[in-house]
């Protein structure tokens, strides 16, 4: 059954915000969230603490007839703070025109999306048991130290759900919940020379569920199992040398080059400078990648980044922004798509109410066509047997240089000229066998042009996964997000994309 | 205690005055449903703030328009009667929920037979932190943001500047910590400014608790200008495959040390044995520095971001050394992993590099360079295992040396291992007037793409 969301109650609120708009003679946008969170460490077998925390404010856009805006917010959720902070985000507002600033009259072009509440019956903080959550973590903490000698562990879990109800003065009032949560696990192994290794395992979802639930917490315990081994054996790994090399990636690395190095580029508000555009004009029809590659962006329910409803109160839409390698569609705001010359697709975010929207992704993923089957469950696929899929699909040949990078450490981008960067836990050189797996080396950075490694796309081995979880930095604002891949994709050797090393 | 002579238009509140009340209703037991309260300490803070920004080249437009925001908030600790503990933030809607909230707080409650004690009161120093003149701005006179970003943007797009990002803001807060044992502090600080960002290759600005001095904004766009100029101009450098001498600014220099040398320094990761450091280390004063480079906290410094009067536990700002002439002295300790460790407590404040006899400049470092890179900035720092030292780092805004002169741009990949370079002998510190942080030169793995 649905939830009842708080956010309901605000009513008066709202009709003070409008009212005071119409008043005024301008046009708001308000947004109001009610969020609460949990969330608690447990360090080598103690518990470190539990924090609770709640925050609940408003925020309003404010745009004259004439297209200036202005912005103001407040903690204060009350018909009077909302008068007020309408009051002052239009004599911001007015006050820029004197200015000179630049108008946008997007606002009164689009049409009201109604009244809609969007609610999912996700567990709420009150039906969930700290003693169980509690419990349950300090169990996975002392399995995971259990995976090696002398494991230094750090769990941490914690789950969020915010409550939003965006307004504007066309009689658009959309009310909806985000919930997310996740649980993680630092693994720091310190070897005999003194040398410290600290890897990173996690799973992620709506709810608690991500910690109780049989399903979830065994693939966090394969996950760490994995993670642990890897620790152990990084202490007396040697660097790779820097250059060039074909590449075999996992999906969550997968996801940071979709989002990295094509996602941030293919936003509509940073059009004029992104080397998806041309004179402000999204590049759409241009071929970008390798015929076979799709990239998708869409909400999915149930996932860590979920969000059906765009900060200014329009649908979410799921886009596939290249089709079959060519440039179809912009992840585009209200503001921005019709000059980028692509149709609004919901795609703004926030990550409070303190903050301005911004377009930005929500579970991003690569998919590549006619992929190589692949039966094993992608947390027990070894570097050997990757190996052997790859020569057997004539992906790989046995002298040649190939790579396997494994694990997402996060990365960053620079839209406007196509850099991007991304980490990874461990290298392992298929073509380098040792004891008869292939060799492991320390992790190094990924660093490359977009275009050219999205043009270098060979393969896509296994399902597509979509739960690499992360956050995402922009204008300031940390929201989650995710995606995925197919479960290994093939990257082939390019003199744009490098390793780094010694 | 508010002091008398500031200016009527603070937006103090009697929050911290209704929350003590509440608390001490709490201490004596008067709400049934929970046990109580056997001490409490919050640290609050309530502010204003104004900014303006650019966002590629369009003045307060859509994505960067004028913004006003108000708010309260901060953090709570409780000790139950039965010695278990609560952390929460607290909010403007603590006090009106205040019922609802200590049930929440109570349910939240756990046990940790080493979590601190409420701390006595101790004496802070009265650092300067407030700029009367910020106000006016913080109002809503945000004339003088516009001034400031119309300056740089008229002078930095007759240059060469194509794309422009840029901000300004300013702030005013009021702290209010109080403790169950008596600290009662109250204050109010201020904030100031702006920063420049020009083609996304190059950035600089100003930020401290009182209005920059006359001729600060024109250095900033000045350095902004030659910079962008330098790191448009492409060049060519061939690395030496056995290691190449590189500059890190004092911005990546200061990114360097705060990730792999401060963020090894944390009293958990430290007693939890995930920092590159043990607790024996700093027992017998390892050394893992030059005996030349010392890490120093330092929270006296007026109208800087870092002053502090005192942390949200209550200990005093002050000055410490956590590593000094290169030995390990204490980690960064909050009270209950000082209770743990046994060093004391850290005091309040940022922390700074302090390298003895070093007082070159950062351009006489830059003349004395025969051949090598300045690296402007890196990307993927969040990324990297600090634990063990090692960097493997894009540095795609790198400019060459050659005999002293800029000769222009390259994209490089560095790499090697920071817990070795700062170590070697012939690592080199120099000094940027304005900047904390200082340059830093030594040698390492370079990729050219």
């Amino acid at each position: 059954m649905p939830k009842k969301l708080r956010v309901a109650k605000y009513d008066d609120t709202i009709e003070a915000l409008l009212s005071r708009a119409r008043e005024l003679d301008v046009y708001a946008i308000g947004r109001i969230m009610d969020s609460q969170g949990r969330s608690m460490t447990i360090n080598n077998g103690r518990l470190e603490g539990i924090s609770t925390g709640s925050g609940t404010g408003m925020g309003v856009s404010v745009f004259t007839r004439e297209g200036y805006t202005g912005f103001a917010s407040s903690d204060k959720v009350t018909p009077e703070s909302a008068r007020k902070i309408v009051e002052t985000a239009a004599k911001l507002a007015f006050s820029s025109s004197v200015f000179g600033t630049e108008p946008n009259l997007s606002v009164f072009e689009i049409a009201p999306s109604g009244v809609q509440t969007i609610a999912t019956d996700y567990k709420t903080l009150t039906e969930t048991s700290y003693e169980e959550q509690v419990q349950r973590l300090k169990e996975c903490n002392e399995q995971i130290r259990e995976y090696g000698t002398n494991l230094s562990v750090r769990s941490s879990h914690w789950v969020n759900d915010s409550h939003w109800r965006i307004v504007r003065s066309d009689g658009t009032d959309m009310s909806f919940d985000l919930p997310h949560a996740a649980v993680g696990a630092n693994i720091t192994v310190t070897g005999t020379s003194g040398n410290a290794v600290s890897t990173y395992a996690a799973v992620s979802g709506p709810d608690a569920s991500v910690l109780l639930d049989n399903a979830y917490s065994e693939k966090l315990d394969l996950r760490a199992r994995k993670m642990a081994d890897l620790a152990q054996k990084l202490v007396d790994a040697p660097r790779i040398r820097g250059g060039n090399y074909k590449l075999v990636i996992d999906y969550a690395l997968a996801k940071g080059l979709a989002h990295e190095a094509f996602g941030h580029a293919s936003e509509t508000d940073g059009m004029e400078t992104s080397i998806l555009g041309k004179d402000g004009k999204m590049r759409l029809g241009e071929q970008l990648a390798a015929p076979s590659v799709t990239i998708t962006d869409g909400s999915v329910l149930g996932d860590y980044a979920y969000q059906p409803i765009s900060a200014n109160g329009m649908p979410r839409q799921t886009v596939e922004i290249l089709k079959d390698g060519i440039l179809r569609a912009g992840l585009a705001d209200l503001f921005s798509a019709a000059k980028a010359g692509v149709p609004i697709t919901g795609a703004e975010r926030i990550e409070s109410y303190r903050n301005l929207p911004v377009p930005r992704m929500t579970n991003i993923r690569i998919s590549v066509a006619n992929p190589i089957p692949l039966d094993t469950r992608f947390e027990l696929v070894t570097p050997l047997e990757l190996r052997e899929v790859l020569l057997s699909n004539g992906l790989m040949q046995a002298d040649e240089q190939v790579l396997y990078l494994s694990g997402y450490k996060g990365g960053q981008v620079n839209p406007k000229d196509g850099d991007f960067v991304f980490n990874c836990a461990s290298i392992y050189a298929l073509h380098e066998l040792e004891n008869g797996n292939p060799k492991l080396y320390q992790p190094a950075i990924f660093s490359g042009k977009v275009l050219s490694a999205l043009h270098s796309i060979l393969a896509g081995i296994g399902p597509i996964l979509l739960d690499a979880q992360g956050h995402c930095g922009k204008a300031g604002q940390s929201v989650p997000s995710s995606g995925g891949a197919n479960s290994f994709i093939v990257i082939d050797r390019n003199e744009n994309v490098t390793i780094g090393g010694d | 205690m508010l002091p008398e002579d500031l200016p009527a238009n603070i937006p103090y509140s009697d929050f911290a005055d209704q929350m003590v009340e509440l608390l001490r209703k709490a201490e004596l037991g008067a709400s049934a449903n929970v046990p109580k309260v056997k001490g409490w300490r919050f640290d609050a803070s309530e502010g204003r703030s104004v900014t303006l920004s650019i966002v590629d080249n369009k003045l307060g437009g859509v994505y960067g328009p004028a913004t006003a925001r108000d708010s309260l908030g901060g953090g709570l600790y409780l000790i139950w009667e039965d010695e278990m503990r609560s952390l929460a933030s607290i909010d403007r809607h603590t006090i009106p929920e205040f019922e609802e909230r200590l049930a929440e707080w109570r349910a939240g409650a756990y046990s940790d037979e080493r979590a601190p004690d409420i701390l006595e009161p101790q004496p802070t120093p009265d650092i300067v932190m407030f700029d009367p003149a910020i106000m006016d701005i913080v109002d809503g006179d945000i004339a003088e943001l516009f001034r400031t970003l119309k300056q740089g943007e008229t002078e930095l797009r007759s240059s060469e500047v194509e794309f422009l990002d840029a901000g300004a803001s300013a702030s005013l807060s009021m702290r209010y910590l109080r403790n169950s044992k008596g600290i009662d502090l109250t204050y109010p600080s201020t904030m100031y400014s702006y920063s420049f960002y020009a083609d996304s290759l190059y950035g600089n600005g100003y930020g401290k608790r009182k209005i920059p001095p006359a001729g600060e904004l024109e250095r900033i766009i000045e350095d902004v200008k030659v910079n962008t100029k330098h790191l448009k101009r492409e060049a060519e450098f061939k690395p030496n495959p056995d290691g190449c001498r590189i500059i890190l600014s004092p911005g990546v220099g200061g990114s360097f040390m705060g990730s792999y040398i401060a963020g090894n320094l944390s009293g958990s990761a430290v007693s939890n044995r995930q920092s590159a450091y043990k607790l024996e280390d700093f027992k017998e004063q390892k050394q893992v520095l030059r005996e030349d480079i010392s890490l120093f906290i330092d929270g006296l410094r007026p109208f800087e971001p870092t002053a502090s009067r005192a942390t949200g536990e209550g200990i005093p700002g002050g000055q410490s050394y956590l590593i000094q002439n290169g030995k390990l002295i204490a980690p960064s300790l909050d009270l209950k992993y000082a209770g743990i460790t046994g060093f004391p407590p850290t005091p309040g404040g940022g922390l700074y590099v302090l390298v003895d006899d070093e007082k070159k400049a950062f351009e006489q470092m830059i003349r004395e360079m025969e051949y090598g890179l300045l690296v402007y900035g890196v990307l993927g720092m969040h990324t990297q295992d600090t634990t063990n030292g090692r960097f493997s780092l894009s540095a795609p805004r790198s400019l060459v040396i050659e005999n002293g002169k800029i000769k222009g741009k390259v994209k490089a990949t560095i790499s090697g291992n920071f817990f070795e370079s700062i170590l070697a002998d012939d690592t080199a510190f120099s000094w940027e007037p304005f900047e904390d942080s200082p340059a830093i030169q030594f040698t390492c793995s370079v990729l050219v793409e």
